[in-house]
């Protein structure tokens, strides 16, 4: 979610009055404002991508294309979404915004599998809020304590990041726990065959999907700061905040990250398991289907 | 009959109806062999011990722990060297693996076995040791405890050789039984192409 919180420091920054003289000239020290021409530049930087992949004939340049408009006008909705109830500042706008995006996070974790049972986007949705909301309120209300606590420039991107996170891990583990429970229907029918129970006979790609949806966050932890500087801080180092405060939001955040995709994983997977077997300790395999 | 899959209906084993958390250890009396064996990762032995490391093992009896002792001597019943016990599963051939397989059900000290086409993929000798296992521990019932075993085959000669009733199966009917006794193996013969033959 670094483009959350890239475009958070920046679009309410934004100033349309970007000339080809200002380009050239040093910036006053702390502004950090850019201009829509500024962008612009940035932008342009996507012909070598797209060069790339005429002369290497990738096939890939009308999905450079694509991607990238779609990402600019997300992010430009985006901003113009967070400008508005920024302005407002009232607690329901603010947690209804909270409220689509974490749909949206359900959702989305589920598009990314391959194989769905019947109830997986409900599963999904369930994990995604309860994990997010939980380690987010207890960032905002004991941690942050924004005056007042539904601040949207804090609820906003904190949840973000979170939901970001939480739904990658859910996504992985999902695809993994089910795709697993195909691969090794042998395995798994076998040991029920011999008396194990339903959980007995799925704990190991259980405790597997865990395992693969926990990776990413902790390779991030284990390299953060050494080959990459995280998204957060460099939004804070970048707003000219002090690096030690820059580093401390940095460090508090990774935590809750890492405890909302732990629940959200654990969440969502013991929902799956339930789904997928029942009290006879059967698994329901044609519950499963491949997308 | 192993009630693997969700089916309609009730199973009654020993006057009473299983169900539920009974399945489990049902499923160790009554213990459905698949046509293919499955092994974890790992060694024989330790494809042999996975059955005593599940809760419903904890019954009390003499099945619930794995011996061995016991183990060595069903391996040379077959003619297998208690060396492969440190082999990895995917080390042996299909015919030993479906030695193992067997052995591994036996050492559970089932009542019922539900042989689902175990050796189809055999060869001539591999089957015939097989079928010989089979017909040992059917007759080797000790006095107070009940033993059979099913037997789903396309080959009517082996039904007839193994068992006392057959059911037939032909295209999804069932055009022939024999008297069905409960104490009796049953032979599950099909004619037809590939349907409803998990007995």
């Amino acid at each position: 979610m670094i483009d959350l919180e890239t475009a958070l420091v920046t679009l309410p920054n934004l100033s349309l009055c970007g000339t080809l003289g200002q380009l050239w000239e040093p910036r006053p020290p702390g502004d950090i404002s850019l201009s829509w021409f500024e962008v612009g530049v940035a932008a342009s930087l996507l012909l070598i991508n797209a060069v790339i992949s005429l002369q290497l004939g990738l096939g890939i340049a009308k999905r450079i294309a694509t991607s990238s408009v779609r990402m600019t006008i997300q992010l430009a909705i985006l901003g113009l979404i967070l400008k508005q109830i920024f302005e407002l500042a009232q607690p329901a706008p603010v947690l209804g915004l909270a409220a689509l995006m974490t749909v949206i996070a359900g959702v989305s974790a589920v598009r990314r599998i391959d194989h769905r049972y019947p109830s997986i986007y409900r599963n999904s949705i369930f994990s995604v809020w309860t994990s997010a909301w939980i380690t987010t309120s207890i960032t905002i209300l004991l941690i942050v304590r924004p005056q007042p606590w539904y601040s949207p420039q804090v609820v906003i991107p904190l949840l973000g990041m979170v939901l970001g996170n939480s739904l990658t891990g859910i996504s992985l583990g999902l695809d993994r726990f089910l795709s697993e429970l195909g691969n090794r229907r042998g395995e798994v029918e076998t040991k029920l065959a011999l008396g194990a129970t339903r959980w007995e006979s799925c704990q190991g790609i259980f405790s597997g999907a865990t395992r693969t949806a926990m990776i990413p966050i902790l390779n991030t932890m284990s390299v953060a700061g050494i080959v990459s500087i995280p998204g957060m801080m460099t939004g804070q180092l970048l707003a000219g905040a002090e690096p030690i405060q820059a580093v401390q939001y940095q460090i508090m955040i990774m935590f809750v990250i890492a405890a909302a995709i732990a629940i959200g994983v654990v969440l969502s997977l013991s929902l799956s398991y339930r789904n997928v077997t029942n009290a006879n300790h059967q698994i329901e395999w044609d519950r499963i289907r491949r997308r | 009959m192993a009630m693997l899959d969700r089916c309609t209906g009730e199973i009654s084993f020993q006057g009473k109806p299983i169900r539920g958390d009974d399945i489990p250890a049902y499923r160790r009396a009554v213990i459905y062999l698949s046509q293919r064996p499955f092994f974890t990762d790992g060694t024989v032995e330790e494809n042999l011990k996975l059955p005593f490391q599940f809760k419903s093992a904890e019954t009390g009896g003499t099945g619930d722990a794995f011996q061995p002792d016991r183990a060595a001597a069903a391996l040379d019943a077959f003619g297998l060297s208690p060396q492969i016990l440190e082999q990895p599963c995917e080390s042996l051939s299909g015919g030993e693996q479906q030695m193992v397989a067997l052995i591994r059900a036996l050492l559970m000290e089932p009542q019922i076995l539900l042989l689902d086409e175990p050796t189809a993929a055999l060869d001539p000798d591999a089957k015939h040791r097989f079928e010989q296992r089979i017909l040992t521990w059917h007759e080797s019932t000790p006095e107070n405890e009940k033993r059979a075993f099913l037997w789903t085959s396309h080959d009517p000669v082996q039904v007839d050789r193994l068992t006392q009733h057959t059911i037939r199966i032909h295209q999804g009917e069932l055009t022939r039984s024999s008297g069905l006794n409960p104490d009796s193996p049953i032979g599950l013969e099909n004619n037809g192409p590939e349907e409803g033959v998990h007995g």
